[in-house]
């Protein structure tokens, strides 16, 4: 049984593990690009304090809350990271 | 003009109805087999270096396995190139350049500061290397052989489990003792000695000495190969593409290596982690390959003799299920319990191939197909190597690249179930439909 030319065998296999290669290129990706804004925004927040000692900000410091302070930074993104995620529907 | 000479040299026949006899394809299986060996055991020792790099320069495990996956891309997609170079230049040309890439690739790699140096050097000169060491010289090994030939590539197949078996403990020892740079640099010295001598004793094919094929019989010399006609090989190739088993024999390769490269990447770091010393993880590279010395000798055999189909489907579902054994493994002698286990079903992964490609293809010009498969074996090595790097940095466990080293094992062995039969030659009569 033949797929476009190709065994369906082989096309499987080659479409899965394109899927793979780039839903976890993508998954990769984001985890990267968060860690990486939630450590900016730390940074940004730490020098915030240090010059108003008396500031308090409305948020924890938790890997998952951090996005309540990051709209106004833009972290760079690496050529592979912007590929993997801009040919990943789900990330 | 004709690939099967009809020439007869009925002086050079004495032995050829034993098994063994001394022949000097012996000496070409040596010398591709010690050349495999030098050139791939430090691609397949590879898991040594994460550690000493990632502390060196603070990289991310997934950072440095990219540079190894990147290597298996450049082979993979550089495979049928190199076949094709070997077609037209002849192995022992293949193995020159291939020598002078690898060397210039390690002496580079030693001496790099930034990860795009690594994946210069390691991932693209060492990747193309390892292409014109793996594919030009095991059709060049068949030209060798007339009959007999599983035991042919299965004592060529010894030096893929020797090299590693070797080479990781040692590099483990070297890294500690001298540094992962000059770890590189040692071994591209002693190699560069290594493949030089056997570049000198090397012959491309029999007829270059006046010899025939190892296993001849006076009734077929009619058909021994002494001569490649290019426009044959482009008939064939042709031919060859529109066979089912051509294609899937690639992919069947390539979920082989996915389910081996995690391993073989990961499994140093995984002992790692339970607290096992990096010498005493190296050791464990060491045992599987050992072991794995022994099933590469026999799978070729036992396919040659038995069929590939049934025998290669044993070791890819040993592969597989084997691997379940890391969850459950945290001392270090379980871990030699699992080396000793996944072992048998690695060595048996590959052995099979040019069994295969012989009952499939007879005494055609396989080149192009060997190409192919070593597309899609490059290719498994690259994800495989890759996978458990990017699932541990987002996880922080390798439990989901085991999983995935499972399911491809035993996705491979199921495809070797669906392939045709071994029993009758899928195009008999390329030679005659269209000279």
């Amino acid at each position: 049984m033949r797929f476009l030319g190709i065994p369906v065998q082989f096309a499987s296999v080659l479409i899965i593990s394109l899927l793979l290669t780039v839903y976890l290129g993508a998954w990769s990706a984001q985890t990267r690009v968060e860690e990486r804004t939630y450590n900016a925004v730390v940074a940004r927040d730490a020098q915030l304090l240090l010059g108003n000692p008396s500031m308090t900000f409305p948020r924890t410091t938790s890997a998952n809350s951090f996005s309540l302070n990051q709209e106004q930074l833009v972290v760079e993104k690496e050529w592979w990271e912007n590929t993997t995620l801009f040919l990943c529907p789900l990330h | 003009m004709k690939i099967f000479s009809g020439k007869s040299n009925n002086n050079k026949m004495s032995g050829a109805n034993r098994t063994f006899y001394f022949h000097y394809a012996w000496v070409i299986v040596a010398i591709i087999a010690v050349m495999q060996m030098v050139g791939a055991s430090v691609r397949m020792a590879f898991g040594v270096f994460i550690e000493p790099m990632s502390e060196g320069f603070g990289w991310s495990h997934g950072s440095i396995t990219l540079s190894y996956a990147i290597s298996h891309v450049i082979s993979a997609l550089a495979s049928p190139w190199a076949g094709r170079f070997g077609d037209r230049h002849g192995a022992r040309r293949a193995m020159s350049l291939g020598c002078g890439l690898f060397i210039i690739g390690m002496v580079l790699t030693g001496m790099a500061k930034e990860l795009w140096h690594i994946y210069a050097s390691f991932g693209i000169l060492i990747g193309i290397s390892e292409a014109l060491f793996l594919v030009p010289l095991i059709p060049a090994a068949m030209l060798w052989f007339r009959r007999h030939l599983g035991w042919g590539m299965g004592v060529l197949m010894l030096g893929w489990g020797l090299g590693p078996a070797v080479s990781a403990p040692l590099m483990g020892y070297m890294i500690v003792r001298l540094g992962w740079q000059w770890t590189f640099w040692v071994t591209a010295g002693v190699s560069f000695f290594i493949m030089t001598l056997m570049i000198y004793f090397f012959k491309n094919k029999p007829s270059d000495m006046g010899l025939i094929p190892y296993g001849s019989h006076r009734d077929d010399i009619a058909e021994s190969v002494v001569n490649i006609d290019k426009d044959k090989v482009r008939v064939f190739t042709k031919y060859i593409s529109k066979t089912s088993a051509y294609w899937n024999m690639s992919s069947i390769h390539f979920l082989g290596c996915v389910g081996h490269a995690v391993i073989l990447v990961y499994l140093i770091p995984i002992a790692l982690e339970e607290g096992i010393s990096l010498v005493m993880a190296a050791s464990l590279l060491t045992v599987m390959s050992g072991v794995s010395v022994v099933t590469r000798l026999a799978t070729p055999v036992l396919a040659d003799s038995h069929g590939p189909k049934m025998v290669m489907f044993w070791f890819y579902f040993i592969q597989g299920c084997t691997v379940l054994m890391l969850f459950w493994t945290h001392d270090i002698y379980a871990f030699y319990v699992f080396a000793v286990a996944f072992g048998i079903g690695y060595g048996g992964e590959t052995g099979g191939f040019p069994i295969l490609n012989r009952k499939y293809y007879g005494h055609a010009p396989v080149g192009s197909a060997h190409g192919f498969q070593m597309l899609g074996a490059g290719l498994g090595m690259a994800l495989g190597g890759w996978i458990g790097g990017v699932l541990y940095d987002i996880y922080g466990t390798y439990d989901l690249a085991l999983a995935v080293s499972v399911l491809a094992s035993i996705a491979g062995a199921i495809s070797i179930l669906l392939l045709e039969s071994t029993n009758k030659l899928l195009i008999p009569d390329w030679e005659t439909t269209n000279a």
